[in-house]
């Protein structure tokens, strides 16, 4: 019986410890991450009958648990997935936010500059310092956009080698589980199955740091080992076994780092759509949803601020009475064929419109009959089975032979930042002139033949003397036939002869100018010289656009009034028309420039358009060039180059904050998971002191009923003394 | 009732105290540079507008100097008419002196010397350059001497061209002219004029008719310059009238800007009052934050045990 009671006394003593040491543990491992209490197990020993009735054997310890919930596990993991790769996403997409942050480092100031520096070129053509200024200033304008550009760049590398790290994770977390699969297996075995705890928390807490990276899908088995899968179904772990991720140079674009799966010994590049969630999917999503947005949105302001200056450039004459050539270098569209393309085909891309220009990159794919293009920004396609095609202001086209399910991609704008330059480096080759311009000349004097004449005598157009200049030059004369061969003059300054005697063609000279009076007049007609009273005045020409300028821009040509309404053209590439009608305020368009001729023109004058030689105080195009500042020539007219940057602030801007707001939120999630699973698995020191007592009293007392089945042994044992 | 981790006690309390700390500095730091938004993230919206109005309120400080070089164009043709128009007001004197009867050859001759001055004082007028070399009168050509002296007035090398500055969004203003327009125009040659007058004069009057050429001559002349002079005195009138336009320009210019900054200003400026306001409450959650965790943080059974 004392023997008994003895063994009872052991078992509780026994139970007691375990507690100690369960507590113990427990209160050790409080820090340690991933840890999950653990409890003793205690249940009653078999009762032993006696006949009147069980009497109890002691206890037994029965297992030692930790206390852990798969599905609050698995919920925490999500969470963490969610959380990781927005915390990431906004941790990267801070940069290119910080970047533009300050108004006064961005692109606008300098954009700004650059304008005010043409503006005062245009103010001041002809100096060379202002010159200076604004080449100048366009230096410091590309450099900034080569600049912003850098930094871009180098946001792009700092993704590669992040992808790089987070891959070697997930591989390395992927191998640890596959071994804590096999140990866990093997230690199950080997103690009646009773659980590994702390192998089982270490695989949770590699499960937890693998979501960290990346979303998974575990699946338990019946033998407690893990399967972990990534992406669309991918296996990472299957049992004792991993699949490993690698990371590949993109086939389509050398300067970026794509995700590949190893499958029967060939690697796939894994879809931007297949990794998500975790730092890896944040990655991935900041370089496709912001990185490139932002290099490309830059770029196309870069190539349409380059392409529309140049144009205007061309249409103007600079200091030394040339033509304007290039003012900036453009970046061309970067095209890049799949490696993996078994076809000939070449394709290239130019741009022809940028107005029409998007900041999306595109690819081509070729499936043996049609080409279609996909806008990648929103998905749009265009299927056309021939070339040259213009898409969004792209001009594609391609030599060889293409085979099918080849693809290209197509990149307009990502250089457009990096490539932009400064053409010219002479400051006198800068175009602020216009290369023609346009002068009225009007005679003083004007010959007319009176409306009422029956004859058929003309007057020739009244030419003036040699100087000097007559005194009554501009008085009327009148001439007046008194019969077919005789005439009257009348006016202040001839002396007002008669009966003069007509010859047809001979000279007639009064005041200081010259005429003659060819035909028959009859008796009564009269012909008349008057002051020109003619009131047209000619536009400065305009050199048409877009570039290149006629050839023959720069030709003289004149436009000589024959009547109050009509006129002949003459000028070489005119094809001197004659007898045109006049409207005033009309397009008069000729050799690639068109001017107006307003108000009321006087037969005899001459309006002319010539070469602007030597005109160095001319800023004409200069004006044209700074005015490109503020018109909408992007996006389909609807904004300009400053708007089309503060679209990316706006856009970077705004999805910094989303990112901000959501990471918050998830990360509150997280935190809410995290501490449902802590308040199930994490140690409370509190109740571990308590529990510390409980055990303690609990050995207290098992020593005691040893003590007291020992005393028992010695009663019996003096009995027998 | 939830059980409570200790390792959850510490890290939220670490977690809401950093959380705090990183609020105050955000306050501190707008109340530092003075602007609310410290990056685009912190009002998108606001971040690309203040960018637009800030390349208009560029664009507008540019216009104003671009007017400054306007005026200062439009002041030098001014001041440049001005002594053309003294010249010739001098001259019509002159000429209605010469009509005195009582003069003699030599008196007239001794005009003559005098006119052909004022003459080439003329030509220095029309040939006039502004401050940095460029010829006033000469069009486009700004490199071009305008008007060289002939036997019988003076050459225009220039052309009609009228150099115009951006002086407003809509507005291109001329700030030169043409001086074939001012000197030669309405057939009216300023030069040939005078020339005339001086040859006019240097001829001896020894006959009834040469006196009657004299005096036809004077009148004639007389008429001339009044025309040239109203040719003058037109283009001063709307220098005149562009030189007050600017003025009123910039007038509109000034008021632009201070709408600018003003829009700018309530676009990224920090409130102060409400800012600080801010940033003493976020300081005294903070610090009831961290004692309250000290204090939570030093409750433990096993300081009893």
């Amino acid at each position: 019986m004392a023997s008994n009671i003895l063994s009872i006394g052991q078992s509780a003593l026994a139970a007691a410890q375990a507690g100690i040491s369960t507590t113990g543990n427990n209160i050790a491992n409080a820090a340690t991450p991933g840890y999950s209490r653990q409890v003793v197990v205690q249940g009653p020993a078999l009762a032993q009958n006696f006949g009147y009735g069980f009497l109890g054997q002691g206890t037994e310890i029965q297992t030692i648990k930790r206390i852990y919930n798969d599905f609050q596990a698995t919920q925490v993991r999500s969470a963490q997935s969610t959380n990781s790769s927005q915390s990431t996403y906004a941790t990267q997409i801070q940069q290119i936010n910080n970047m533009i942050a300050d108004p006064s480092a961005g692109l606008s100031p300098a954009l700004q500059d650059f304008f005010s520096g043409v503006q005062d070129l245009s103010a001041n053509p002809s100096s060379i310092p202002s010159r200076q200024a604004a080449l100048s200033t366009a230096q410091s304008l590309v450099s900034r956009f080569q600049s912003l550009n850098d930094q871009l760049t180098q946001m792009n590398q700092g993704v590669n080698s992040q992808i790089t790290s987070s891959v070697s994770l997930i591989n390395t977390d992927a191998q640890k589980i596959a071994q804590l699969n096999n140990a866990i297996t093997l230690a199950q075995g080997a103690n009646n199955g009773q659980p590994p705890n702390d192998l089982l928390d270490q695989r949770d807490q590699l499960m937890a740091d693998l979501s960290k990276q990346i979303q998974t899908t575990v699946v338990k088995q019946d033998d407690g080992k893990y399967n972990v899968f990534i992406g669309n179904g991918q296996p990472l772990v299957v049992g004792n076994q991993t699949y490993a991720l690698s990371t590949t140079i993109s086939p389509t674009d050398p300067s970026r780092l794509e995700v590949a799966y190893a499958t029967n010994g060939t690697s796939v590049i894994m879809g931007e759509n297949s990794l998500s969630g975790g730092n890896l999917g944040g990655l991935i999503a900041f370089r496709s949803q912001s990185l490139d947005p932002a290099q490309n949105a830059l770029g196309r302001v870069a190539i349409s601020l380059a392409s529309d200056f140049n144009a205007q450039h061309r249409l103007g004459q600079d200091l030394n009475g040339n033509m304007g050539g290039d003012f900036f270098t453009v970046a061309t569209p970067r095209v890049t064929a799949s490696n993996a393309n078994t076809g000939t085909g070449n394709l290239t891309a130019t741009i022809s419109n940028t107005n029409a220009l998007t900041a999306s990159d595109y690819r081509l794919n070729y499936d043996g009959t049609n080409y279609q293009l996909t806008r990648l920004t929103d998905g749009a396609v265009s299927t056309f089975s021939s070339f040259p095609q213009t898409v969004d202001g792209v001009s594609l086209n391609i030599s060889g032979t293409p085979a099918a399910g080849d693809s290209f991609l197509i990149r307009p704008t990502v250089d457009g930042a990096k490539a932009i330059n400064v053409a010219i480096s002479d400051p006198a080759l800068i175009a602020a002139a216009a290369p023609i311009r346009s002068s009225a000349t009007s005679p003083p004097i004007r010959s007319s033949a009176a409306a009422a004449n029956t004859g058929t005598g003309t007057i020739g157009t009244a030419s003036v003397n040699p100087p000097p200049v007559d005194a009554n030059l501009q008085q009327p004369v009148t001439i007046t036939f008194t019969s077919p061969t005789t005439y009257d003059v009348s006016g202040t300054g001839t002396g007002n002869p008669t009966g003069v005697t007509y010859t047809p063609g001979s000279n007639i000279s009064y005041n200081g100018w010259t005429v003659q009076i060819a035909g028959a007049p009859a008796s009564g007609d009269s012909f008349a010289v008057s002051p020109n009273a003619g009131s047209g005045t000619i536009s400065a020409p305009v050199v048409n656009a877009p570039p290149p300028a006629n050839v023959n821009l720069q030709q003289p040509v004149t436009i000589t009034f024959t009547s109050p309404t009509t006129y002949d053209v003459s000028g070489t590439g005119t094809g001197n028309p004659t007898g045109l009608t006049y409207t005033p305020g009309a397009n008069i368009s000729y050799n690639g420039w068109t001017a107006q001729i307003t108000g009321a023109p006087a037969s005899g004058d001459t309006f002319s358009v010539s070469s602007n030689t030597g005109g160095v105080g001319d800023s004409r195009n200069a004006m044209l060039l700074s005015a490109l500042q503020t018109s909408n020539t992007m996006a389909g007219g609807t904004t300009n180059y400053q708007g089309a940057y503060s679209q990316l602030i706006s856009s970077v801007g705004n999805k910094t904050n989303e990112l901000n707001v959501s990471s918050t939120a998830s990360g509150n999630l997280l935190n809410g998971l995290v501490q449902a699973q802590q308040s199930e698995s994490g140690v409370n020191l509190d109740e571990e002191a308590s529990n510390l007592l409980r055990y303690q009293q609990a050995y207290q007392a098992a020593g005691k009923v040893m003590q007291i089945a020992s005393q028992l042994f010695n009663t019996l044992l003096s009995l027998g003394a | 009732m939830m059980r409570i981790s200790t390792s959850m006690i510490f890290q939220q309390g670490a977690n809401q105290i950093s959380d705090l700390q990183s609020s105050l500095v955000k306050t501190q730091q707008q109340l530092s540079t003075g602007r609310r938004i410290l990056t685009p993230a912190d009002d998108p919206i606001a971040a690309a507008r203040a960018l637009d109005v800030t390349q208009s309120q560029s664009v507008n400080t540019q216009y104003a100097t671009n007017r400054q070089t306007a005026v200062s164009s439009l002041t030098a043709v001014d001041s440049s008419l001005a002594g053309v128009t003294s010249i010739l007001q001098d001259v019509k004197t002159q000429i209605v002196y010469a009509g005195n009867g009582t003069l003699s050859n030599s008196d007239r001759s001794n005009l003559a010397t005098q006119l052909s001055g004022d003459l080439d004082q003329l030509l220095a007028q029309a040939n006039a350059t502004d401050g940095i070399g460029n010829y006033l009168f000469s069009g486009y050509q700004t490199g071009t001497q305008p008007f060289v002296k002939t036997a019988s007035g003076a050459q225009y090398n220039g052309d009609q061209g009228q150099r115009q500055i951006q002086v407003d969004s809509t507005r291109q203003m001329s700030v030169s002219a043409s001086g074939q327009a001012i000197f030669q125009g309405n057939n009216q040659d300023v030069f040939k004029t005078l020339t005339d007058l001086i040859s006019l004069l240097q001829t001896p009057v020894t006959t009834p008719a040469g006196s009657a050429a004299l005096s036809a001559g004077l009148t004639s002349a007389n008429g001339n310059i009044d025309q040239s002079l109203n040719n003058v005195l037109t283009v001063r009138a709307s220098v005149g009238s562009r030189l007050k336009e600017l003025d009123s320009l910039n007038s509109i210019g000034s008021s632009k800007d201070i709408q600018y900054s003003q829009t700018l200003s309530q676009l990224q400026d920090v409130d102060y009052a409400k800012a600080i306001s801010q940033l003493t409450q976020q300081q005294t959650t903070l610090q009831a934050a961290q004692q309250s965790f000290v204090k939570i943080a030093g409750l433990s059974l096993f300081n009893y045990l």
